[in-house]
């Protein structure tokens, strides 16, 4: 009967320890960005800041301001999706040095860097602690793709054990694109 | 028995060990990063004056404003969306007055940095603010055509965009290179 009751022991261990093996997660998983998720038009909080999206747009044509006197437009081969968002920084001045978009089939898309570093881009503005900036994100990428897309901000490209934000855009299927985008005059 | 006690000596060497254990393979990381939190900073109380990097620093004076920003202060050209603030955020000038001891000091200058920080701790840096353009340099080591000179009184003033609830809590924090870590937090009230 003991040793029968020794031998359940030995099992129960030995599954334990199998779950335990298996449910360790790997490095990556480890180190990798602490992910915090939302959806668009929610205020969404990191370590160091905050951010919502608040709206969405595609378009075949991005109009900007290439000098103060100067309005350029730019095509794209796919569409050029558009988030408008506001964020803020939560103790110290921090850019948002990273914003990615997450498609449905794996792929992430960089911000494109076809446009100069112009006001209207979130990307070029420094965040303060409880200052609010609102401005835009751009990117690039093929019009099937824009379904199901998920936006990712972090403060760094490798964000690691750090906060990355992903808000759902909400794009249950992909919006028909809008001839321009007008960066001058929203 | 013998057993029991046995388990009661090994217990309390655990007791013994485990932070030893701990100690060992972390002690000097958990000093570095309660080195590297350290904050080595001289509080100046308002009105006060304070030597930091050979040159002696005080507040020469601030101003603030919320919502439209008035037509003098606005800069030429700028439209009146451009000249006022959002609900809830403040334009904080600082005015900061400095005389350097000797010609060091004036070198120190060059890498040099004005923040705010507040009581909790959130820190804010220079802005360029939608106002006309001061009468001040806005760098601790001014322009080519006016630098700071040695003994002689040198002002400077940047411009800050602060939450509602920051702009009576803020004090001003200044870096030099060649002091890190040190700091001076002078105070503005």
């Amino acid at each position: 009967m003991s040793r029968l009751r020794a031998l359940g022991w030995t099992v129960l261990a030995l599954a334990l320890l199998l779950a335990m093996r298996e449910s360790t997660p790997n490095y990556d998983a480890l180190v990798g960005p602490l992910v915090q998720r939302g959806r668009s038009g929610e205020n969404l909080a990191g370590r160091r800041f905050e951010a919502r999206v608040d709206a969405v747009h595609a378009a075949r044509l991005i109009r900007y301001e290439r000098r103060p006197d100067s309005v350029e437009q730019r095509d794209s081969s796919g569409v050029w999706l558009v988030v408008e968002a506001s964020a803020r920084a939560t103790q110290v001045p921090v850019t948002l040095g990273n914003a990615q978009l997450l498609t449905r089939d794996g792929r992430r898309y960089a911000q494109s860097g076809r446009l100069p570093l112009s006001p209207p881009l979130l990307a070029a503005r420094e965040l303060q602690p409880g200052i609010e900036s609102r401005g835009v994100l751009l990117f690039e990428l093929p019009a099937d793709a824009l379904a199901g897309a998920v936006l990712a901000l972090s403060e760094n490209r490798l964000s690691r054990l750090d906060s990355e934000l992903h808000i759902d855009l909400g794009l249950a299927v992909a919006p028909a694109p809008r001839e321009f985008y007008d960066l001058v005059r929203p | 028995m013998r057993t029991r006690r046995l388990y009661r000596r090994s217990l309390a060497g655990l007791i013994l060990l485990l932070p030893l254990a701990l100690w060992t393979a972390s002690g000097e990381g958990l000093l570095d990063y309660l080195r590297s939190r350290a904050v080595d900073e001289t509080v100046v109380a308002a009105c006060g004056r304070q030597d930091y990097g050979g040159s002696s620093w005080r507040i020469d004076g601030f101003q603030s404003w919320s919502g439209v920003l008035p037509a003098e202060a606005a800069a030429p050209g700028l439209n009146l969306q451009a000249a006022s603030l959002p609900p809830g955020v403040h334009l904080l000038r600082v005015r900061v007055a400095l005389r350097p001891g000797d010609a060091e000091a004036v070198k120190h200058l060059d890498r040099c940095e004005l923040e705010l920080a507040d009581s909790r701790g959130r820190r804010w840096k220079p802005q360029p603010a939608p106002l006309k353009r001061r009468e001040f340099p806005a760098r601790c080591s001014g322009s080519l055509s006016d630098p700071p000179q040695v003994a002689l009184e040198f002002r400077f003033e940047q411009d800050f965009l602060l939450p509602e609830d920051a702009v009576d809590d803020v004090a001003a924090v200044i870096r030099l290179g060649a002091e890190k870590p040190r700091l001076l937090r002078l105070q503005l009230r």
